[in-house]
């Protein structure tokens, strides 16, 4: 609900706030050292920004026909499990919009799936990534898995 | 006989299917009108699409602590939007959705709000934009877990011109 942070600034009515933006948080890069590691399916550095309190869940998964067990796993055992068992080669994000709130960045876009046999597919995205102190918190996205577009290889 | 089966089977699953799209597209014009009155910060009018159990959440609400803004049932976050409404009267939050997808019933808005606030200059309102996601999820036809998502830190904000 931004609606009480609207207000806020629009009581401070403070035209500053850019600058804090443009800032590489910490959090800004432990949150981006993750992700790459995801994208490039790198699971020895994955696992250096886990601990046994991480998750990493998809809501848009439960329930799926087909689909198998949920994402929703906590710990860097079970998270790498996990996605070490899509069977993929890389996910390579694009990015329509980054932004970030104290801990927690957004990635808002779409994310490039590669998977071992060859196949690859576009989904629309979002990951929402919660880190603190250097280690992943929690890793949660929204998936547009019935608006996926299948790549042809060329 | 086995024909007269398989047709039964047929026109069950044909029916299951055809009710299940009506559910779907039913839910999906609700998700609209709740969307549509939070967009024109029309604030009593999402109440009826509510579950009582409601939990509305926006973690990225900066100077909240850990969780940021997180109100659980419709009773009290329906006196949050009626405080707000009241002391800051917001004209609309406009959203701009350019992605917009639904999966294992979340409804997920990508785009930004532009929300704007009457002054004291004519022909002139302040207009506070940001990107946002929206998170609706719904069961029975009602909205049980609202999450937004908007970039504060990096909000553009300043007088505009009433269009």
């Amino acid at each position: 609900m931004k609606l009480i942070q609207a207000a806020v600034f629009f009581c401070i009515a403070t035209f500053g706030s850019n600058s804090f933006a443009q800032e590489v948080t910490p959090a800004r890069q432990t949150a981006d050292a993750w992700l790459a590691a995801y994208q490039a399916q790198d699971f020895d550095v994955a696992r250096t920004l886990l601990t046994e309190a991480s998750t990493f869940i998809d809501p848009t998964s439960f329930g799926r026909e087909g689909f198998g067990d949920p994402i929703n796993w906590t710990g860097a055992d079970s998270i790498i499990a996990g996605i070490s068992s899509w069977g993929l080669d890389e996910a390579e994000y694009t990015f329509n919009r980054v932004y970030e709130s104290p801990g927690r960045v957004v990635y808002d876009g779409s994310v490039l799936v590669t998977y071992q046999n060859g196949a690859r597919f576009n989904y629309p995205i979002i990951s929402i990534v919660t880190v603190e102190n250097g280690h992943l918190v929690e890793h949660r996205d929204y998936t547009d898995f019935d608006g996926a577009t299948r790549i042809d290889n060329q | 006989m086995r024909m007269i089966f398989f047709a039964t089977v047929f026109a069950l699953v044909a029916s299951a299917s055809a009710f299940a799209q009506d559910a779907d597209a039913e839910t999906r014009a609700i998700v609209d009108t709740y969307m549509a009155h939070y967009s024109a910060a029309e604030f009593e009018a999402m109440a009826p699409y509510m579950a009582e159990d409601v939990v509305f959440s926006d973690p990225t609400a900066t100077g909240l602590g850990e969780t940021g803004l997180l109100h659980h049932g419709r009773d009290p976050i329906m006196i949050a939007l009626q405080e707000f409404a009241t002391q800051y009267n917001p004209i609309g939050l406009n959203f701009e959705w350019d992605t917009v997808f639904e999966s294992n019933d979340r409804y997920v808005f990508m785009g930004r709000v532009n929300a704007t606030y009457p002054t004291d200059q004519d022909g002139m309102v302040f207009r506070w934009s940001a990107a946002q996601t929206t998170v609706i999820h719904m069961r029975d036809g009602l909205v049980v877990e609202q999450f937004d998502f908007a970039d504060y830190e990096g909000a553009e904000q300043g007088l505009v011109p009433v269009e």
